[in-house]
């Protein structure tokens, strides 16, 4: 089957966008009730342009972006990090599993209110719940991988009686490696909510905010005009998560071999 | 332990159990390997060969009987080439040869040099750099010699190296092997299924058994013209006579005669 160019296809897409842009504006000019409950994008765009000149829009993205920046890092670091640790002990492991789960699968919001107690309803409470929405994504990959780390690679340095540190920090790390990563991108979203929720809770700053006090005075185009900052954030999380992902030779080089053969 | 003894197992066995299934992999092995020997294990295939080296390296538990290492030996250095080349995939060439002699200690420019050298020499010249999927399976096996040889180990355990290798190559891995094992003093228990690599390689050779694996004969092969050249050995009488005990041994004199 032949498949259409790169050019073609961002082509096609902008068609596309150009076309439900023309749906949408349409409808939205159809009636003064359509136009109330789904705006329209040229209205979007006009309270774009009023969230950056008159409410500082750059502030109340930088904050959600904060939140959900800190979340991601503080969850990916410490649910991989405890992941890849647990790798030490399949006892500990095993012993440890269910809890984690079990945390796990509690929903966001039924946190939420604990949070506000021991974090108060400031900037660290929307970090606090951005890193509970990564935590338990990122054990779980990043403990699934150093658990399928192939075995022969253990074995060749068991072979050559390297202590069990050295087979962590040799093998085990850069081997999961990709796991943590694809880890970190899947939580770009899960660490936007987590945010998200926070601002929604109690908040007088950020997209979030910005959002529901749209939504209090029925004005639609301007709470999708903040909606507009919170796809560009994903965006550019996901991008980075990404040019990350693209790198990931030179961080394993980073942490597992010695400098002095980096570029040897 | 005695004094020159490096590897010492005794009624030696190994029962792999599934819930009611039993598989006797090996059993009753008694081996000693002398220091600095090239101590060969031939049997055929599934006959428990790879299981009795997991064993003597410790990556097995024995269900019977025991294994032990001289201390001083181990302490100083072991290292293990398995069947298929195990390369870690996210390490160059180079830094996959450099990984036994990391693992000892911090690396400089000395012992660099020394496995670039030995990159040289096994014809892997401009490949330092590459990574192992670039490479073939030939080239990947030889870089995991490489990476035992340079760590200068004094104890080396080979579970059949140059069975992904083509026969003119091997036969010069052969040679170069067993000048490295000599020049460095190398206790080396080395398994394969290839009688003319054992009696060539070997210092002492045992033949197992089809499963469950025993030792059934043992051999000191004694080359009277190239003992120390994998081609050159072939023309020794003693190298065509040991090939037709250890092949009788191995239950193929019917095979023989056909």
């Amino acid at each position: 089957m032949r498949i259409a160019s790169h050019t073609k296809i961002i082509g096609l897409q902008i068609l596309v966008l150009l076309v439900l842009i023309l749906i949408w504006e349409g409808m939205g000019r159809s009636s003064s009730e359509a136009f109330f409950f789904i705006g329209t994008p040229s209205a979007v765009l006009i309270e774009l342009s009023n969230l950056i000149r008159f409410e500082n829009l750059h502030t109340h993205f930088i904050i959600t972006g904060g939140e959900a920046v800190l979340g991601l890092l503080i969850g990916t670091i410490m649910g991989s990090g405890l992941g890849l640790v647990l790798w030490y002990s399949e006892t500990v492991a095993r012993v440890a599993r269910p809890f984690i789960i079990a945390l796990g699968t509690l929903p966001v919001f039924a946190f939420a209110p604990l949070m506000i107690v021991w974090f108060g309803i400031g900037f660290w409470m929307k970090v606090a719940l951005a890193t509970f929405s990564t935590v338990f994504v990122a054990f779980s990959q990043a403990h699934k991988g150093a658990t399928s780390v192939a075995s022969e690679y253990v074995d060749t340095l068991l072979g050559m009686d390297a202590s069990r540190h050295q087979i962590f920090v040799k093998v085990i790390i850069p081997g999961s490696l990709d796991w943590v990563l694809s880890s970190m991108r899947l939580n770009v979203g899960f660490a936007l909510l987590g945010a998200f929720i926070g601002e929604f809770i109690a908040a007088d700053r950020g997209l979030g905010y910005l959002i529901l006090r749209a939504s209090g005075l029925y004005n639609i185009p301007r709470a999708l005009a903040a909606a507009v900052g919170i796809t560009v954030l994903a965006l550019i999380l996901d991008g980075t998560a990404r040019y990350i992902e693209r790198h990931r030779h030179s961080l394993i080089q980073w942490l597992s071999v010695p400098k002095a053969i980096w570029h040897n | 332990m005695r004094e020159h003894i490096d590897i010492v197992a005794e009624n030696l066995g190994k029962t792999f159990s599934n819930g009611t299934k039993h598989l006797i992999a090996i059993e009753n092995v008694a081996i000693e390997v002398g220091r600095g020997k090239l101590f060969c294990i031939v049997g055929p295939s599934g006959c428990g060969k790879s299981t009795l080296l997991r064993l003597l390296i410790g990556l097995l538990e024995p269900t019977t009987g025991k294994v032990i290492l001289d201390l001083d030996r181990r302490n100083k250095g072991i290292a293990y080439v398995q069947q298929t080349a195990s390369l870690l995939p996210w390490r160059t060439v180079l830094q996959n040869a450099l990984l036994g002699a990391e693992l000892k200690g911090p690396l400089n420019s000395t012992i660099v040099e020394r496995i670039k050298n030995g990159i040289r020499e096994y014809g892997l010249a401009g490949f330092e750099q590459s990574m192992p999927p670039e490479l073939s399976g030939g080239m990947r096996q030889k870089v995991d010699i490489i990476r035992a040889i340079e760590s200068r180990p004094k104890i080396l355990f080979c579970d059949e190296p140059f069975s992904a290798i083509d026969f003119v190559t091997r036969l010069e891995l052969s040679t170069r092997f067993k000048k490295m094992c000599r020049v460095h003093g190398i206790t080396t228990v080395f398994v394969t299924h290839n009688i003319e690599e054992a009696i060539f390689l070997g210092d002492e050779i045992v033949v197992m058994s089809g499963r469950p694996g025993r030792i059934i004969s043992k051999y000191i092969p004694a080359l009277s013209i190239g003992s120390e050249d994998a081609v050159k050995c072939r023309e020794s009488p003693e190298f065509s006579d040991l090939f037709f005990k250890i092949w009788k041994d191995l239950g193929n004199e019917n095979s023989l005669s056909h």
